[in-house]
């Protein structure tokens, strides 16, 4: 094995004293599939009339719920265990230390810690294979469905990792996390992977008609690459935030390419004005969550300081480097992505801009309360509580005023009551109210981030000056 | 040729300075001790060095690598024994040390005979097929070293080696780290168990509150801070006209007398000693052995604090 990890967990997985015992429990498991189903099926078949092909279908959908079980809970959360444990054993600074690169170090855990569910579900394709072809599938659904397997089970798994590099060592493997997502997430796909086997669908992607279940395939291996790149950066540089500028950019703009692809073959429908604000709210999600991913710590302005001309050394020097003004350039990114679509949709822009200028102002409150946080965390710890509750009041309270006064014009000063508003209303109504709020609620966070700045650059002064 | 050179390291923790300002270097072959009280910056120096903790200011630079542009080959070329560790508790000591050879990208025909070699410099050689959960604390304490030793690295860090370690777990570990010293090996290694570290560092840095008090080799540091030596000379025939004798030898006064045996403090350095001898002997005293009572590191850290109270 070229890659040491691999080897590592070859050596502890694949002793031989317990590579039988695993090898007999998955024996069994099969076996007690396979006799259960023939014992069912001999009963059942004397009072139903069959086809011939049914009974290996039904085979076919209970080792598709095995290989889930494999793929979707017991190796993510295996992944996702991999370094809490080391944590808990204080053995992750030897992993740390190790001179592997990131991408050794990712592909070590994923594909070595999992090594013996690997080779189960090898063998469990096999058989979904088989009964897949005996219950009359034919080869490419079957391949689709392999694909919507592995490509969910690698999302999974880099999810997983990437949110065990920066979790609390005490959370240890999280098994049942996963397994509750299975029963909440993972059960309602196989009714419509059945419904789905049976008559296959295809959704529009720009100019191509293309299998659904390849269409989420796609999406989730969209994600999978970022995930990976992650937990790349994270192995790499541990103390620096999941995105870069311009990887937080990039993501922004591919995200919006992907997106548009299912929005643009209904350019000229009947209701396009509400398919395109529901494609510009959908972009709107990483324009909100992306500055939280990219987020620059004190720390890391006080290193970025470090670097400035201690002479000429300003609040500007800081600012231009700041979260707020690169959330603002993925807020410009969603723009004029939207304005684009807006021509391409062939729509006046006048409605739009309207709406992009109100959300701009609620944005400016999220970024104002987020970067709040970053500036005091250091010294008060405690603040993220305090920006936390003003978030969800922010979030709720006039969703619950609207209900109490029963007028629901009340639920546009929420961010979520706005978008909800504006997506059934579009483009007859904008409400411009939210603005006069907005731009109130983030003048106080703003004065005081420009007074954190400014101390920062004065420490970094005085810093300069000792030393 | 220079290891390790730190330059105005600093790392802040919100708003506790952990390490202001450090800045010192490690030639080939030195032994450094970094002593100093409990909080005083020297685990989070060594983690700085080990480029596991970013720091706030300053750099270091370890083989002409800068730490904070080089991280990986950084660590390529050093061995860090955190305070606190364990091993992969599910591989056997061999699997452990196979598995840490070749992420170190040991040549394959060179790790069987390189895991031969450190077990027995450890002295592990018989548990080599035992899972490193069945070992002591020692054992683990000394099988870490050898996860070091492995892929033989430029610089050893080593953060309090011996903490928790009994008697004899702690002896054994101190003729390990004698056998690398011994073999010039560069290590910079914390404690605050100083008798641990007299019998083979060479230089000392004293820290505290972050800072680095005194860097120095042992001679220098013992110099600056104690400049009277202890010297026990033993005599033939009667000690008590010594004293006499010894009115008219500037810097030199009897400490008290034992039998044969005369301890003397004299300031200066080995050739004030030498003058003293040949003193002695030119005034028709039988000087039948000369030596120096050698202070360990604890005498020379008592004698800074109570110099410079800086421990208070």
């Amino acid at each position: 094995m070229a890659n040491p990890l691999i080897r590592r967990y070859q050596y502890s997985l694949l002793r031989p004293e317990q590579g039988w015992i695993y090898g007999v429990v998955y024996v069994s498991l099969v076996g007690l599939i396979l006799i259960v189903n023939l014992l069912f099926y001999a009963r059942q078949s004397v009072l139903i009339q069959q086809e011939p092909w049914q009974p290996f279908r039904s085979l076919f959908f209970q080792f598709t719920v095995f290989q889930c079980l494999l793929l979707w809970v017991l190796a993510p959360s295996n992944t996702g265990g991999v370094i809490p444990n080391l944590m808990l054993q204080k053995a992750y600074d030897f992993l740390r230390l190790l001179p592997l690169s990131a991408v050794q170090k990712i592909v070590g855990i994923v594909l070595g810690r999992n090594l013996l569910l690997l080779s189960a579900a090898a063998a469990n394709f096999l058989f979904f294979a088989m009964f897949g072809l005996l219950g009359r599938i034919s080869w490419s659904m079957l391949l689709q469905i392999a694909l919507l397997l592995l490509s969910v089970g690698l999302f999974l798994c880099l999810l997983s990792l990437l949110l065990s590099l920066r979790s609390s060592p005490k959370r240890g493997n999280p098994f049942l996390l996963f397994l509750v997502l299975f029963f909440t997430f993972g059960l309602p796909f196989f009714p419509a992977l059945i419904y789905n086997t049976q008559e296959a669908r295809d959704v529009s992607f720009y100019f191509w008609r293309i299998p659904l279940l390849i269409a989420v395939s796609g999406v989730l291996l969209y994600f999978s690459v970022w995930a990976f790149l992650g937990n790349r950066r994270w192995f790499t540089y541990e103390y620096e935030s999941l995105f870069s500028w311009k990887g937080a950019m990039l993501f922004q703009l591919l995200f919006l390419l992907l997106l548009f692809g299912f929005f643009y073959p209904y350019r000229q429908a009947e209701q396009h004005e509400k398919i395109f604000i529901g494609f510009c709210i959908a972009g709107l999600v990483p324009v909100v969550l992306l500055p939280t991913g990219a987020c620059r710590t004190y720390e890391k302005y006080l290193e970025l300081s470090r670097g400035f001309p201690t002479e000429k050394m300003s609040v500007f020097d800081l600012f231009r480097r700041s979260n707020p003004v690169l959330s603002v350039l993925i807020y410009l990114i969603w723009l004029g992505f939207c304005l684009a679509a807006c021509r391409l949709f062939a729509l006046s822009a006048a409605p739009f801009l309207l709406f992009a200028g109100v959300v701009f102002t609620f944005y400016l409150v999220w970024l104002g309360l987020l970067e709040l946080t970053v500036v005091f965390y250091n010294t008060h710890s405690k603040i993220i509580l305090l920006t936390g509750f003003v978030i969800v009041l922010y979030l709720f309270l006039s969703f619950i005023l609207s209900g109490l006064f029963d007028w629901d014009y009340l639920s546009v000063f929420s961010p979520l009551g706005y978008l909800v508003y504006v997506s059934s209303r579009y483009p007859g109504e904008i409400p411009l109210p939210p603005v006069f709020p907005n731009l109130f609620l983030c003048t106080a966070p703003i004065i005081q981030i420009f007074g954190r700045y400014k101390w920062m650059i004065d420490t970094r002064k005085a810093l300069a000056k000792v030393s | 040729m220079q290891v390790l050179e730190a330059q105005r390291l600093r790392k802040e923790f919100g708003p506790l300075a952990a390490v202001q300002d450090v800045s010192f270097t490690i030639e080939q072959g030195q032994v450094v001790g970094l002593i100093g009280p409990n909080g005083a910056g020297k685990t989070t120096l060594l983690r700085m060095l080990a480029a596991l903790l970013p720091p706030t200011d300053g750099t270091a630079a370890i083989m002409g690598m800068d730490l904070c542009r080089h991280p990986l080959e950084i660590r390529r070329r050093i061995g860090y024994l955190p305070d606190f560790f364990n091993l992969y508790n599910d591989l056997t000591l061999w699997e452990c040390l196979d598995f840490t050879a070749r992420a170190y990208s040991v040549p394959s025909d060179q790790i069987p005979r390189r895991i031969d070699t450190v077990l027995e410099y450890v002295n592990l050689t018989g548990k080599k097929h035992d899972l490193c959960r069945h070992l002591s604390r020692g054992m683990v304490q000394r099988m870490g070293l050898a996860v070091l030793m492995v892929h033989e690295p430029d610089l050893y860090l080593l953060d309090e080696p011996a903490s928790g370690l009994d008697p004899i777990a702690r002896i054994n570990l101190r003729n390990i780290l004698k056998r690398l010293a011994d073999e010039k090996k560069t290590i910079l290694i914390s404690s605050h168990i100083l008798h641990e570290l007299s019998e083979f560092c060479t230089h000392i840095a004293i820290m505290d509150q972050g800072r680095i008090r005194y860097f120095g080799s042992v001679e220098q540091i013992r110099e600056l801070c104690m400049p009277v030596r202890i010297l026990r000379v033993r005599v033939l025939g009667d000690p008590q006209k010594v004293p006499a004798v010894l009115r008219e030898f500037p810097n030199a006064a009897v400490k008290d007398i034992c039998d044969t045996v005369i301890r003397l403090s004299v300031k200066g350095g080995l050739e004030t000693a030498a003058q003293l001898n040949a003193f002695l002997v030119g005034h028709g005293v039988s000087v039948a052995e000369l030596t120096e009572e050698k202070k360990d590191l604890e005498d020379l850290f008592l004698a800074i604090s109570a110099k410079e109270n800086v421990f208070s």
